[in-house]
């Protein structure tokens, strides 16, 4: 095999180093005077040191003889090698593996709970209206909750890895909001998230619960709890809930969005009321988020009640004359009330009406209430 | 009447023939003293190392298996007979001696072929740096190198008379050549596409 010479003029010179400083005449007396104490040397001597091996390869030596080598595994037989060992391993120890990735990830609890707090703090600044339940729910999640190795035959094992870094994920968030307090409600009005991660001014600080308490987070409060949580820190930011109230608890341990505030498994207090009554905006700070309007606008409220106007209509079909509905919205945006005045008051059209115009939605305002008439023409 | 292979002859000179045993002397005592001189840096201590050499190997032609070629069994024994030399020595010499062998030889050969005398003072710089970066080496990779680089040898044929892998002989010139390249660097006898990896 032909090798490259990487440095010609070094072999040059190391070819050009060997010269025998000798005449032929004195090459020939050489060999004589060799050839004359072999005369007198005698076969058979037993000088075995110099038959051996003068400079044997020590340990530490690299060798790039092939033969030597182990032979060369390609990629497929690695890929191979590791599918038969991944076959080999029984479920019981995936199961137990799984636990053992859930039970290691309880114990990091306070890490889980600074990446969950990190996330927020960076979707709070960059977004300016994330939704609430992607940004509570994908974010931590990439942190915390590493997925276990995707197989064909453990699927269920994975899912159950899986819902256990979802419910760890819940629980960081319940914990970092309990050890934190949160914020006064008008502080952080664009991110549900942030609001939720700002501590509360006067909340008692409280022990975190033990992570495998049942009772903390059920897997039906889990999967409501981002949904539940972007609700309730709307609430929040709506100015609805008590500034020393737990906020966080709150807002993550509602079930549901449409649900009035419930307190919470964890909360050290009941959840306050949702309440309209204009002493408590006193309690609230001063600084109102600015981006909540006194009032919604007329096209908002228009576009709300176009929604829902024609199921109001259908309840009026055949009558001759239209009726007139008066909507009052609440400061969550929800109706409150609907007044039906008309040919269709007084009659089964009356709550067909309401019912209909009930579902209207505007978005959340600064005023208690706001008051808007609508014809229900036929 | 053609040449005899060095297997023909070391047969006849184990029956007993001495003439045989003669024209193996005559053929290898070059290279051996070559050898011996690279390795002991002194002729005369390098013919007594050849001299030796084909003594022993005499004496010892009854355990000459077959299975290696004689000059490599004969280069064997002379790197075993320097070894114990170097290893004998009281001290070693500190650097080359403005008298070296090696340099004198090599300048000679260089200015009968090129007929610059005026680069000759030169040319006896980088031999100097050149052996002293040779003498720098270890045991093992100086020996190697001598082997392969200086005789030319065969990888094999080294392997074998260094009682190694083949790769194991790759190795210890790559490292030896490379470690060189840094001596001469270091002594301004850079080149500029000659470093190894």
């Amino acid at each position: 095999m032909t090798r490259k010479d990487s440095d010609p003029e070094l072999s040059a010179l190391l070819q050009a180093l060997p010269v025998a400083s000798k005449t032929e005449d004195e090459w020939e007396a050489l060999a004589v005077r060799i050839e004359a104490r072999v005369a007198e040397a005698q076969q058979g001597g037993d000088d075995l040191a110099l038959l051996a091996a003068p400079l044997p390869p020590s340990g530490d030596e690299p060798s790039a003889d092939a033969s030597t080598r182990p032979p060369p595994r390609s990629l497929a037989e690695l890929a191979r090698e590791s599918l038969r060992a991944m076959a080999e391993q029984p479920e019981e120890d995936l199961a137990r593996d799984a636990l053992s990735v859930a039970s290691t990830q309880r114990a990091s609890q306070p890490v889980i709970a600074d990446s969950v707090r990190h996330a927020a703090a960076r979707i709070a600044v960059q977004a300016s209206t994330p939704p609430p339940v992607a940004s509570v729910a994908s974010s931590p999640t990439v942190h915390v909750a590493p997925a276990p190795e995707r197989r064909r035959s453990v699927a269920p094992w994975v899912g159950a890895g899986l819902g256990l870094g979802g419910l760890l994920i819940a629980l960081a968030i319940v914990l970092g909001a309990q050890l934190r307090q949160p914020a006064p409600v008008a502080e952080a009005p664009a991110s549900p998230i942030a609001a939720a991660d700002a501590p509360p001014p006067s909340a008692p600080e409280q022990p975190p619960p033990a992570p495998s308490d049942p009772e903390v987070l059920t897997p039906e409060q889990l999967g409501a709890g981002p949904t539940a949580g972007a609700a309730g820190a709307r609430a929040q930011a709506h100015g609805k809930t008590r500034p020393g109230a737990p906020a966080q608890s709150v807002a993550l341990a509602e079930p549901a969005p449409t649900a009035e505030p419930e307190p919470p498994a964890t909360a050290p207090a009941p959840a306050p009321k949702v309440t309209a009554d204009p002493d408590e905006k006193n309690l609230k700070p001063a600084a109102q988020p600015t981006d909540v309007p006194h009032k919604p606008s007329i096209g908002a409220a228009n576009a709300a009640i176009s929604a829902v106007l024609g199921s109001a209509r259908a309840c009026v079909a055949g009558h001759s004359e239209p009726s007139r509905a008066t909507l009052t919205f609440g400061s969550d945006g929800r109706v409150t009330a609907v007044a039906v005045a008309g040919p269709a008051a007084g009659t089964g059209a009356e709550g067909c009406i309401r019912s209909a115009l009930s579902k209207a939605r505007v978005e959340r305002f600064a005023s208690p209430s706001f008051t808007m008439s609508v014809t229900v023409r036929p | 009447m053609p040449q005899k292979t060095d297997r023909e002859l070391f047969e006849a000179a184990r029956q007993g023939d001495a003439e045989a045993f003669g024209v193996l002397v005559r053929r290898h005592q070059k290279r051996i003293f070559r050898l011996a001189v690279h390795m002991l840096k002194d002729p005369a201590e390098a013919e007594d190392v050849t001299q030796d050499t084909f003594v022993r190997a005499y004496g010892a032609l009854a355990r000459f298996d077959g299975r290696s070629e004689p000059f490599t069994w004969i280069y064997r024994i002379a790197v075993n007979l320097s070894l114990n030399a170097i290893r004998s020595r009281k001290s070693r010499r500190a650097g080359p001696a403005a008298d070296d062998p090696r340099i004198e030889g090599q300048l000679v050969d260089r200015n009968a072929t090129s007929g610059d005398p005026a680069g000759s003072a030169s040319d006896r710089q980088l031999a100097a740096a050149l052996l002293d970066g040779i003498d720098s080496l270890s045991e093992t990779l100086r020996t190697t190198l001598i082997l392969v680089a200086v005789e030319g040898l065969s990888h094999g044929q080294a392997a074998e008379i260094l009682g190694c892998p083949e790769g194991t002989i790759a190795w210890r010139v790559h490292e030896a050549r490379r470690k060189l390249r840094l001596h001469l660097n270091e002594h301004g006898h850079g080149s500029e596409g000659g470093n190894d990896p």
